[in-house]
């Protein structure tokens, strides 16, 4: 039995949309890390993480999207985070305060069209 | 009276003379049980002359290893004036034993017992030939057995929620065995195949048959996890190769959250399901066995266990008994089955005993048997130090977590929460990784109260300067709980969290 996410990147907008489906815990998170850290061009306006098919996230992966904001920053590109009302995970994120590094938004329209 | 007597002696005359003509040895005995008469044959058979093989001394000759049977046999059956029968050893002139088998029947005359007639025949080389092949079909009887058990599984897979436990019992006789197999396919988080199958035939053959049948199958079912695809494509594999093997099966998904069975017999015998409402036979998805042409269809039936039920699949040993309806030992299983509600295993053990204390043993048996274990309120675990754990940690906190009647929402943050205090316990308790870590959950009272202790102590500054990973780990931990204590000691570290479920609150 071993952990399954299944990552689709599709650029959308000027931006790139990674879906992280599946379970991110520990022992996949450099897999996802390579897979995120390859998506994103340069001309980008940055990278919308959605997590709307997302069914477990683990203190590993919620540190994995703060060092994903920190890189992209650093190439002055952004990371939204879409999680949609009434996601298990709402508690979480608030709990480790992501929003300081990246905007939730509900839905992807909402993170393509915020400012 | 005299007339008789002369003419008793006159018959008696002829008789020897026939009798040292005859190509077999020939005797009689006396009242007593003494030898009164040995025939020219059986004297050059000796070597010794007519005064020492009369009387008793006759035995001097006998194997001294067969020499008790030999005698005992003999005056039981004297006493009794019973037919008498026995095969032994006896010294030839050359000093060489060799086989024999002796008979002796009583003689009246008048009515009045006068003593015995006998005949012996020298087997040696039948019984040589007997001895021969009694052990190649020994041989061969072992070799099928040690391959057969090579082909089996080790061992079944653990699957959290989910009882398996398998026998197999060769033939007790002859060549009879090999054939028979089971296996237990995992093939997701929460989905098992379980397969028995029987090759027609016995020996090396189907032994080896079985081996690449069991094979094919466990590919094909991850290929495609329904029991009738792997079926047409067991089906067809066995028509290209036109080996001419023909074998029976029934597979069974089980879902083990959910309960639903989807199940295909390729002419096998039915499966047995025992539930709280008794026992039934799962008698659809029937089609012909495996081998039988390339044309053949299968298709999957679909069924719903309850939590607790018990799946037995089994081969035609444990059921077929000559002489006996299969309605009959259907019944006598399914009452077997109900009775033994115990430990899975407890139950194999009393079906097999019954099926050899009844006539069985002829036939291999396989016997493999699923239970769908009930939600319990206590979850007690040891787990390797190994982040591959994780996940099946997970699941199993979710199930658990689900029949305690968690929403969606605790599910999550107390599966997670029990998660990040295992990754303390893998990543920072020790150094080698070969050790391990107890979990324990339990439920009280709608509220959810866990521990997780290991031999190690965690890096107590970078946790409480809430850097990196494993600091944000327990932050989350602190956060998504009602109450966590972590005691620190010598021994190791122990976390315990509770946190009291909204549907326990709002009763």
């Amino acid at each position: 039995m071993s952990t399954t996410a299944d990552i689709a990147v599709e650029q959308t907008g000027g931006w790139t949309v990674a879906r992280l489906n599946g379970e991110l815990d520990m022992t996949n998170c450099s897999y996802v890390r390579d897979v995120l850290t390859r998506a994103v061009p340069s001309e980008a306006h940055g990278m919308i993480a959605d997590l709307s098919g997302t069914l477990y996230l683990d203190s590993a992966a919620i540190e994995l999207l703060f060092e994903m904001a920190r890189r992209l920053s650093r190439r002055r590109q952004r990371l939204r985070i879409v999680m949609p009302a009434g996601s298990p995970l709402q508690r979480v994120l608030e709990l480790t305060d992501v929003k300081a590094v990246a905007p939730i938004h509900a839905t992807l329209d909402d993170a393509l069209g915020a400012a | 009276m005299r007339e008789t007597l002369e003419r008793v002696s006159e018959s008696e005359r002829r008789f020897r003379e026939l009798a040292d003509s005859a190509p077999v040895f020939i005797w009689t005995s006396d009242a007593s049980g003494l030898v009164d008469f040995i025939n020219r044959g059986w004297l050059d058979y000796t070597g010794r002359s007519s005064r020492e093989e009369l009387g008793d001394s006759w035995m001097v000759g006998v194997h001294p290893e067969d020499a008790d049977r030999v005698v005992d046999s003999w005056w039981e059956a004297f006493h009794a004036r019973g037919e008498w029968e026995c095969e032994y050893r006896l010294q030839r002139h050359d000093g060489s034993y060799r086989w024999i088998v002796d008979r002796g029947r009583p003689r009246f005359v008048g009515g009045s017992f006068v003593g015995y007639v006998g005949t012996a025949t020298d087997i040696h080389e039948r019984k040589g030939m007997e001895e021969r092949l009694a052990q190649a079909y020994e041989r061969d009887h072992e070799v099928a057995a040690t391959l057969q058990r090579s082909l089996l599984p080790e061992r079944l897979p653990s699957i959290a929620g989910l009882g398996l436990e398998a026998r197999y019992l060769p033939a007790t006789r002859g060549t009879a065995i090999g054939g028979d197999w089971y296996d237990a396919v995992e093939l997701d988080q929460t989905r098992v195949a379980v397969v028995v199958g029987d090759v027609v035939g016995h020996g090396l053959r189907a032994a080896t048959r079985m081996g690449q049948l069991r094979n094919a199958f466990r590919a094909y079912v991850l290929l495609d996890p329904s029991p009738a695809e792997t079926f047409a494509r067991l089906n067809h594999l066995l028509a290209v190769e036109g080996h001419n093997v023909m074998a029976t099966a029934l597979c069974a998904v089980v879902d083990r959250d959910s309960g639903a069975i989807e199940y295909c017999s390729a002419g096998h015998l039915p499966a047995v399901v025992v539930d709280e409402s008794g026992t039934r036979l799962l008698e659809g998805g029937r089609s012909v066995p495996l081998g039988t042409g390339d044309a053949a269809s299968y298709s999957d039936a679909r069924d719903l266990l309850e939590p607790g039920s018990t799946l037995l699949l089994y081969t035609d040993g444990l059921v077929e008994r000559r002489g006996v309806g299969l309605d009959e030992r259907f019944a006598h299983l399914a009452e077997l089955a109900a009775a033994a509600r115990g430990e899975l295993n407890a139950v194999c053990d009393a079906i097999l005993s019954d099926a050899l204390s009844d006539g069985g043993g002829v036939d291999d048996v396989a016997l493999l048997a699923v239970r769908l274990q009930p939600a319990t309120d206590n979850l007690s675990l040891r787990l390797a130090a190994d982040p591959a754990v994780l996940a099946g940690l997970r699941h199993r906190l979710a199930r658990f977590l689900d029949a305690a009647g968690a929403s969606e929402q605790e599910r999550y943050e107390i599966t997670l929460t029990i998660c990040e205090a295992a990754a303390n316990a893998i990543e920072h308790a020790y150094g080698p990784a070969d050790a391990d870590f107890e979990l324990e959950v339990q439920l009280d009272g709608g509220e959810v109260i866990a521990s997780v202790r290991d031999r190690g102590s965690w890096r107590k500054e970078r946790a409480e300067a809430g850097e990196g990973t494993r600091g944000r780990g327990l932050g989350i931990i602190e956060g998504l709980m009602d109450n966590v204590e972590v005691t620190r000691s010598q021994a190791g570290t122990t976390v315990r969290m509770r946190r009291k479920l909204e549907s326990a609150e709002a009763a």
